[in-house]
Parts: structure tokens; C-alpha cells; sequence
């Protein structure tokens, strides 16, 4: 039922202040990087040379390491993906069960996710990875192998790893909460009905996760697109271009090459392909509100 | 898995649970670990560091100066501060929105989320180039606000969920029963909001003190939180793992304590309430 | 104790009519009940008469004053809400004690009011415990000592017992009758159960669509409806209907008969029916029968001496035909 008047100009009012916040927040700065990247601008100079037309876009897209950039963010989202789901689902399923310790076992799973990102990047980094010194180079010692240089070997795959163990506990949690309003009757159900566990997983539990995993993988991938303070600690993009994401590549070229024409042209390019995904979860998430 | 009997089947998943709590939090426990042994002894074997003698000492370094007290107090500043900004003005706009529906609440509140879904990235060169010419740059105050702002639709949208809850017929008993707005809101509303607004504070003070995007790329020395002073100790090969340890522990702890008691809170915040 | 007067009171959200303008008066001391099926308006008339709601047309009067715009607390009159609305923070004891507190009653004075009404409803033993902690009959009593603790001019009832499981629903009417007789105070319920309102009303008003069918004391409703909607509201099993030429042969567009009403005898009678389920209920049975007046239904006292499938012979009391006329009107009764 509507309101009457005085309530609904009360309420705008209300929502005046973070309308206001959010709009300049976002839109100002937006329009900002958009009309940068049409601009010939350096930091150094600082001020616009005139209109440079689609040129920034040209620089950013040609920059020999647009398309590695490009390969290693899909790489890191899928293998983090990839990592993360049947992680996740396996875990959560465990928790769901009874047995002993279960609250201690619970926050000792969540805890990957509430350290702070540079933390866990520095304590892989240096107490479990460094070369000479890391637990696992200890490790590779004690069994008679050569240690192995993960961050400059293997830094993509070390950085999947990386990001695989900070998220696994938040598809973990988010599946365990969906888990919990599974209504046990339906499993007893499907019981008398001589469906086993395998069945009972596949028919009734998977699909009642379907929203779960939904969210999971998209809340997750815009998460991911974004992934910066991991890779500065860790191996700074390189070495060369083998770690340097989409999002690390724009920082690189706007405060490390005071470059912001070219900065902001891959800003642009990141705002699309995050909304690309953004889309799709917002349906998601509209859907839900409506219940 | 059925045929087990009771016990056993639990007796397995005990250690398959154990298993994988003990695996997953490996890195952190090991870190606690090495925390509390002497320089000396944490740069041993495996073995040799599981085995050396307790002490406090690298607690004791850290804590001594102000290269870490002063980057733990700007953390302290940044996320207290932006989680009381935004829950003042997230909390009236999320009463509109879930007292006073209309018939744009809907896209209204998809709009909101919509900016949390820009990539921070997206607006990096702006952001920066208004920070340097405002001279936020490196500054508290500065911090606070960007932090605020990128939690202030989580926290609109929390609260907007919390305060949907409450039953609408209970505001009119209230004023059926007598209670003027002042005493409605004392006695009716605050009462009934309180739980989701500790919530949402939970979950901002998590995401305040764990942002490492605006806080690495906007501060330096001065107003630099605990995330940007740990990404710094990355380059030097200083080898103070002891010290290292500790400042870890004593970054993540306060987290890791919240995050403990607001799980639930972190699933319908982080998942926008599309996960109950 | 109030008079409530309602001239002309109408509401519309929007271009929508909910309520067509609707002349109503309670008297004083009396149990009013308003039914109707789900969105025929009776929550809107009710959220008016409580000051909930503005009123798009025509004047509220509670004792003779006009209290159209006067705000919903200061009307005196308290309200039962279909969800109970207990304030889920507060004890039984606060929760009672809460209107008290607002009109800035004195401590001592709001301990005895709330002992007094705990005790009347039974409530004597768990002042301490929080909403969450009592079943629903229980908070459906706290509710009403919530209204009774003011002492109002009127209660307003919103669907009361429609929480509550049969039996419980069952002991709480008989609860709401005991209290009015011992009140004496005006009560208005509103409700979809034609049960409630033919056992609690003084007087009924039967809402349809938004406007008032029928108003007046129960059994003169079930005996005389005025037209077939009010004729298929009230009673249970609803009234048997009958078109076509058997109608039109006794000058009607639709007959009704009422399922007591329909004489079941093995050897002959006005219309052969098969019965198709028996309902025993042990005091009284219900058949269900297929005739060429289409499917009816009739009650008999206790158990019935038949078999599904077999044929009997259905003879309606000429005195309960009720006749209507194409646009659904009741016709008079027919000398003879």
C-alpha cells in the first residue's frame, strides 16, 4: 500500500546522502576515466594535450602485454574456479555432517579467508615458498630434491594456488549455509525411494545448490577480476608479463608509467569485461529479491 | 556409506574433517608457530623450529617502536571510521528503502550494487589524480572516505535485508499503543534493528580492515594501514621471519576474531542477501 | 464502550476502489463480526475505523465524535493484529505493560493493570518469557490483554485465530465470546470463517468485492440470505444450488437448498440421486450424491444405513427453497 506524501519525501531525503555519495563516488570518476582515456595526458606534465582520439586504446590493446594480461586473468579466474567449486562443495558437504570438534574444525576452514590479502601473500611467500628458506624448500631438502622456485617458476600456477586457498573457505561457507535449508525430509524421501548417496548428491543436493554455486562462481569471479594486493606481494606481475592480470597491467600503466591516457583506456576495458560478468549476477541477485 | 555403522562413520569423518581444518589452516597455525620462537631458532628446519623454546620476543620488537604500532592504529582509525560513516548514512537510506517501498526501490537498490561491481580499477587514474590535487593523498581522512564509500552499498543492502524483515504490523501496534516517533524509535525500532546493524558493522570492519586496493594505491608512509605496511615488508629479503610472523598474527587476529563471530553475517552480505 | 458510526467511509488506492462508500453502526456493547472471502476490503475497513489508514471518503464517528483525521492512537480503540505484533524484544510483562508505558501511566499502577489482565487470560505464569518462547495460543492471549490492558472504547480484531491450528482456533473463539460477555465491551472482528462470525456475532456483516451484501443478526442471514453470494458464504457444507428446468419450473432462475434441508428416503421422493461418498462424522453424516440436478449434498443425523452407489430419492423442504433470480437477488418465499 502507498505511503501517504509527507513519508515518501521523508524517505527520499533519506536516501538523498548515499544516492549522492555513490553517484559521485562512481559516475564522476567514471566519466573522468573515460574522458582521460580520449585525452593525451601524462601525470608528469599534468594536464590534457588535446583529443587523442581511440589512440590510448590502440597503445593499451598493442602493449605487448595486453594479450598475455588478457590469457593469465582468464587463467587465474578459471584455475581459482576450477579449484575453488569441488573444493568447496567437498568441504561443505563434510561440515554439513556431524562428528567431533566440528565448531573447531568449522573456524579453522573459514580462517584463510578473513587474513588480510598482503598477509597471506607474504607468509606464502616467504615462510612457505621462499627458495631458500620456505617450509617447503625445507621439504624438497629433507626428501634429497632441489628446491623449487615456485614464485618465478611457476608464479601463475603459484598465484592460483594462492587465491584457490584464500576463497575455498567462502564457497565452503556459502554452500554450507545453502546445505542447511535443504529440507531433511526430502533426503529421507529420497532414501525410501532407494536413492543412494551418490544419487541422493547428484539429483537432490546439486540442484538445490544450483543458486549457491550461481553466486558463488560469479561473486567469486568479480572478486578475482579485481586481484591486485596478491600479486604485488607475490611476484609484481612478473617475472616479464607471466603473472600481470588485466587489473595489474592498468596499475602499471598509470602509476608505475605515469601513463593515465593508457591507464585509463584499460580501465575502461576492465569496467566492461567486469560488467560483462556483473550482469549475469545481478540478475541472480534481483531474482532473489524478490522473493 | 550407509552400511558403516554409526560410530565408525563417525569416527571417519572426524578425521576426514580434522584432516582438512588442520591442512587449510596449515599456513596460519605454522605462522602462529614461528611467531613465537626466537629469530634464531625460526630460520631452522622444520623440525628444529617445532622444537625450540617458547618466547615473546618478536612480540615485544614489533610492538616497541612505531613502525608497527603506527600502521595498526591508521587500520584501527580507517575501519572503525569508515564503518561509523557508512553505517550513518547507509541506516536512513535503508529504512526508506525497506519502510517506504516504492515503485523504484527495486531498480534502486540494483543501481547501488551496481557500483559495487565497478572494478576499483576502472577509476583508479581519476580517483588518484583528485587525491594528489585535493592533497589527500596519504592521509587518513582520505582513506576513510574511499573505504566508506566501497563498503557503503554492502551496507545499504544489508541493513536493507535486516530492517525488510521486521514485520511492518509491529511499527503500527506501536502506534496503536500510544508511541510517538520519538518513542517508537527508541522503544520499537532500535531494539528490533540493533542485531542487523551490528551485523552490518561486523562486515564492514572485515572488508575496511582487509582492503588492499585504495589503501596500497593511495597511501604511503604516514596514513598507511596495516595491509599496505605488510605488502611493504615483501621486497627486502630481511629474513626476520620471527618478526614477520608476529606482525601477521597481530594483523589477521582482530579479523579473524570478528570473522568468527559474524559468518553468517559475511555469507548475506558478501552474497548480497541471494544466499540465506 | 462505544458507538462506532461509519457514513459513507469509502477507499481507493489509486484508480482501484477497495471499499465502495459504506454506511455502517456498531452499537455499543455489541460484537460485530465482518466477513468475507480474502480481499473483499474488511483489512481496509478495519485499518480505517483504527486510524492506520487514510480514508478517501466519508467520516469515522466513535460515541458521536468525528474522529476521521484524528491520529490512530488517540482514538481509544485497540487493535488485534492478524500476526499478533508482539514486540519480539520485550517480556509478556512489557509487551502488556507497553501502551500503559506510552501514555505515561505511573510504574506501581502499570504492574497492577498487567498482573490483573495476565491473570484474567491465564497468563499469570509466564510474565517473564519472551514472544518467541510461548505457543501460539499463548501469544494470541497476549495480544488481547495488550488491547485489553487500555481499557478501549472498542476492539478491533484483524483475523484473530486465523494463526492458530482447529482446536486451539475452536478454544480461543469460545475464549473471545467469554470475554465480551464479561466486558461488555464493543468488539469489531473481521474474518474469512463463516464459523467465527456465526458463532461470535451479535450482528454480521457480509462484505463482498469491496461493498456490503448483507448485514444482520446470524441465523437471519442463514435463513434469509438476500442473495446467493451471502446464501454460499454462510453454512457448511455450502448450500446445494440447482439451475435449469427444475428452476425455472418453480418460477426461478437458481434454486438453493441447504444440505439439512434435503430429505434422503429409500422409496420415493422429488429426485433420484446416487451417492457417491458417505462422510461419517457420527453425529451427523454427510452424503455425496450425482443426480440429474447435478452434484448436492445432504446431512443426516448420525450414521446413514447406505452404500456409495446407491440410489435414493432427495425431497426438499418446500419452507428452506430458496429461490434467485437471474442477477442473483433472493426471491420472496412462495405462498404455500
Amino acid at each position: 500500500m502507498p505511503p501517504p506524501p509527507a513519508s515518501r519525501r521523508t524517505a527520499r531525503l533519506m536516501l538523498a546522502p548515499a544516492l549522492g555519495m555513490l553517484a559521485g563516488w562512481m559516475l564522476v570518476p567514471l566519466a573522468m576515466t573515460l574522458w582521460f582515456s580520449l585525452q593525451r595526458y601524462t601525470l608528469i606534465t599534468s594536464g590534457a594535450q588535446g583529443f587523442a582520439g581511440l589512440e590510448n586504446y590502440r597503445y593499451f590493446i598493442t602493449d605487448p602485454a595486453f594479450a598475455p594480461s588478457l590469457g593469465n586473468t582468464l587463467a587465474l579466474v578459471l584455475g581459482v574456479l576450477a579449484l575453488t567449486l569441488p573444493g568447496g562443495l567437498g568441504i561443505a558437504l563434510v561440515l554439513a555432517q556431524p562428528f567431533w570438534g566440528r565448531g573447531v574444525v568449522r573456524a579453522l576452514v573459514l580462517a584463510p579467508f578473513f587474513i588480510m590479502p598482503s598477509v597471506s601473500a607474504l607468509v606464502w611467500k616467504t615462510m612457505l615458498l621462499h627458495p631458500m628458506s620456505g617450509l617447503l624448500a625445507h621439504l624438497a631438502r629433507s626428501l634429497g630434491l632441489q628446491p623449487f622456485d615456485f614464485l618465478s617458476q611457476a608464479p601463475l600456477a603459484t598465484l592460483i594456488a594462492l587465491l584457490a586457498w584464500q576463497w575455498v573457505p567462502f564457497v565452503a561457507l556459502i554452500l554450507l549455509t545453502a546445505l542447511q535449508s535443504l529440507d531433511p525430509a526430502q533426503i529421507e524421501a529420497a532414501r525410501l525411494d532407494g536413492a543412494g548417496p551418490a544419487a541422493r548428491l547428484r539429483h537432490l543436493i546439486l540442484p538445490h545448490l544450483g543458486r549457491a554455486i550461481a553466486v558463488a562462481v560469479l561473486i567469486q569471479t568479480i572478486f578475482l577480476l579485481s586481484t591486485f594486493a596478491e600479486i604485488l606481494v607475490t611476484t609484481n606481475g612478473g617475472p616479464g608479463t607471466a603473472s600481470t592480470t588485466l587489473t595489474y597491467l592498468v596499475y602499471i600503466q598509470s602509476l608505475l608509467q605515469f601513463d593515465p591516457g593508457t591507464g585509463a583506456a584499460g580501465g575502461i576495458l576492465a569496467v566492461l569485461l567486469a560488467n560483462a560478468v556483473a550482469i549475469f549476477l545481478m540478475r541472480l541477485i534481483g531474482r532473489a529479491l524478490e522473493r | 556409506m550407509s552400511s558403516l555403522s554409526p560410530l565408525l562413520r563417525k569416527a571417519a569423518l572426524t578425521l576426514l574433517g580434522w584432516s582438512v581444518g588442520l591442512t587449510l589452516a596449515f599456513p596460519i597455525l605454522w605462522t602462529a608457530l614461528v611467531s613465537f620462537r626466537s629469530e634464531a631458532d625460526a630460520l631452522g628446519a622444520p623440525a628444529a623450529v617445532l622444537a625450540a623454546p617458547f618466547t615473546l620476543e618478536s612480540y615485544a620488537a614489533i610492538t616497541a617502536g612505531t613502525r608497527f604500532t603506527a600502521p595498526f592504529v591508521n587500520s584501527v582509525l580507517i575501519a572503525g571510521g569508515a564503518t561509523a560513516l557508512a553505517l550513518l548514512v547507509a541506516l536512513p537510506a535503508a529504512w526508506a528503502l525497506a519502510l517506504f517501498p516504492g515503485p523504484r526501490t527495486k531498480a534502486l537498490l540494483m543501481t547501488i550494487l551496481g557500483t559495487r561491481m565497478m572494478p576499483a580499477v576502472g577509476v583508479l587514474v581519476p580517483v588518484y589524480l583528485l587525491f594528489r590535487d585535493l592533497g589527500l593523498l596519504d592521509s587518513r581522512a582520505g582513506l576513510i572516505v574511499v573505504v566508506m564509500l566501497t563498503n557503503l552499498p554492502v551496507a545499504i543492502w544489508m541493513l536493507y535485508g535486516h530492517l525488510r524483515e521486521i514485520p511492518g504490523e509491529i511499527f503500527e501496534a506501536a502506534r496503536m499503543d500510544g508511541a510517538g516517533p520519538g518513542a517508537e524509535l527508541r522503544h520499537v525500532i532500535a531494539p528490533l534493528a540493533a542485531p542487523g546493524i551490528a551485523a552490518t558493522a561486523l562486515l564492514c570492519l572485515i572488508l575496511g580492515w582487509n582492503e588492499a586496493f585504495w589503501t596500497l594505491n593511495l597511501s604511503a608512509a604516514k596514513a598507511a594501514p596495516l595491509s599496505a605496511f605488510i605488502a611493504a615488508q615483501a621486497s627486502p629479503e630481511g629474513l626476520f621471519h620471527a618478526r614477520l610472523c608476529a606482525a601477521a598474527m597481530l594483523a589477521s587476529l582482530p579479523v579473524l576474531g570478528l570473522g568468527w563471530i559474524g559468518q553468517r553475517a559475511l555469507v548475506r552480505g558478501l552474497t548480497f542477501g541471494a544466499v540465506k | 464502550m462505544a458507538e462506532i458510526l461509519l457514513e459513507g467511509l469509502s477507499k481507493r488506492f489509486g484508480t482501484e476502489e477497495v471499499l465502495a462508500p459504506l454506511d455502517l453502526t456498531i452499537a455499543e456493547g455489541s460484537f460485530v463480526v465482518v466477513v468475507g472471502p480474502s480481499g473483499c476490503g474488511k483489512t481496509t475497513l478495519l485499518r480505517l475505523i483504527a486510524g492506520l489508514e487514510e480514508v478517501s471518503s466519508g467520516r469515522v464517528l466513535i460515541d458521536g465524535r468525528d474522529v476521521t483525521h484524528t491520529a490512530a492512537a488517540a482514538r481509544g480503540l485497540a487493535m488485534v493484529f492478524q500476526s499478533h505484533a508482539l514486540y519480539p524484544h520485550m517480556n509478556v510483562r512489557e509487551n502488556i505493560g507497553f501502551p500503559l508505558k506510552m501514555a505515561g501511566r505511573p510504574a506501581p499502577e502499570i504492574a497492577a493493570r498487567v498482573q490483573a489482565v495476565a491473570s484474567q487470560l491465564g497468563l499469570g505464569d509466564c510474565l517473564a518469557r519472551k514472544p518467541c518462547q510461548l505457543s501460539g495460543g499463548e501469544r494470541q492471549r497476549v495480544a488481547i490483554g495488550r488491547a485489553l490492558v487500555r481499557a478501549p472504547a472498542a476492539f478491533l480484531l484483524d483475523e484473530p485465530l486465523s494463526s492458530l491450528d482447529a482446536e486451539l482456533r475452536a478454544r480461543m473463539r469460545l475464549e473471545l465470546a467469554r470475554l465480551h460477555r464479561a466486558l461488555r465491551t464493543t468488539m469489531l472482528l473481521v474474518t474469512h470463517d463463516q464459523i467465527e462470525a456465526m458463532t461470535l456475532a451479535e450482528q454480521i456483516v457480509v462484505l463482498n468485492a469491496g461493498r456490503v451484501e448483507q448485514t444482520g443478526a446470524p441465523l437471519a442471514l442463514y435463513h434469509a440470505p438476500c442473495n446467493r453470494f451471502v446464501a454460499g458464504f454462510l453454512g457448511s457444507p455450502t448450500m446445494n444450488f440447482i439451475e435449469g428446468p427444475e428452476a425455472e419450473r418453480q418460477g426461478a432462475h437458481a434454486l438453493g437448498i441447504r444440505p439439512e434441508h434435503l430429505r434422503v428416503t429409500r422409496a420415493q421422493g422429488l429426485w433420484p440421486g446416487r451417492v457417491d461418498v458417505i462422510e461419517a462424522l457420527g453425529a451427523e453424516s454427510f452424503l455425496h450424491l450425482s443426480s440429474g440436478q447435478g452434484r448436492l449434498v445432504a446431512r443426516l443425523d448420525g450414521s446413514a444405513d447406505l452404500r456409495p452407489g446407491e440410489t435414493v430419492w432427495l425431497t426438499p423442504a418446500p419452507a428452506h427453497l430458496h429461490r434467485f433470480d437471474a442477477a442473483g437477488r433472493a426471491l420472496p418465499q412462495r405462498p404455500g
